[in-house]
């Protein structure tokens, strides 16, 4: 019976899962226009990769990983910046504000899906223990 | 032959197993790869009919995963809609043990009483 989490932990194992999803978001969003980084490249686009964990059967869902995006970097026309090259482009990011504001949505949408996964258990177990009471 | 209690009690505990098959299916709702797991009764109510499973001890039932779902581009098949109504149907059903279970210590209750 006991296989895994319990339920409560279950859903949070989700909520943070998601909440990380969502930070990395906003950090993408944050940094859309960052040109320059520490190692002198513009900013890449960073992913959450989440796996199931699959050491028990029920044990929810781990970050196994959060990595770049190797998808290509923009260019943009802009001789006046500093950091444009002879020909007046300059290499941007490759964080596209749309997919993020889907990715925020996504996130959110599951955050709340697993709230109410708590929500519910609790009224389950409130009701178990009202039986202590006699019932009703 | 398992007292009505007993038999209600293992249902209570039967709903609480399938609340985390579910919650398991919703915390990996953006998991690459992960398919929908789920808790067959109606498979086991067969295998009752049949006598091949032990109709007195109605123990938890192994999840498996769900036939037959549309699976997404990157190989996940959760269709979280329709995992938060199997949680609600899951809930209320629980809720509908835990009135039996309380209406029948009510009924004990009476017939020490009078």
């Amino acid at each position: 019976m006991n296989s895994g989490l319990s339920a409560i932990d279950i859903s949070a194992t989700g909520l943070s899962a998601e909440r990380l999803r969502m930070e990395i978001t906003a950090n993408n969003i944050a940094n859309a226009n960052t040109t320059i980084t520490e190692t002198g490249l513009p900013f890449r686009r960073m992913q959450v990769i989440l796996g199931a964990a699959a050491d028990t059967n029920n044990g929810g869902v781990k970050v196994l990983r959060v990595e770049q995006d190797d998808a290509p970097l923009e260019w943009i026309h802009n001789p006046g910046h500093p950091n444009a090259n002879e020909e007046g482009y300059v290499q941007s990011t490759n964080v596209k504000i749309p997919h993020e504001m889907v990715d925020l949505i996504s996130a959110s949408r599951s955050y709340e899906a697993n709230l109410r996964s708590i929500t519910l258990y609790k009224e389950m177990v409130e009701q178990t223990l009202s039986l202590l009471n006699g019932g009703r | 032959m398992v007292s009505q209690f007993n038999l209600i009690a293992n249902s209570i505990a039967q709903r609480e197993h399938n609340h985390q098959v579910i919650s398991q299916n919703i915390a990996n709702v953006n998991t690459p790869d992960f398919k929908t797991k789920g808790v067959d009764f109606a498979a086991f109510l067969k295998q009752i009919e049949d006598g091949s499973a032990d109709k007195s001890l109605l123990g938890p039932i192994a999840e498996e995963i769900v036939k037959g779902l549309p699976i997404r581009k990157d190989g996940n098949n959760v269709d979280l809609d329709k995992q938060v109504g199997e949680l609600k149907k899951n809930a209320l059903l629980h809720q509908t043990y835990s009135h039996i279970l309380a209406s029948k210590m009510a009924m004990t209750r009476r017939a020490m009483n009078s």
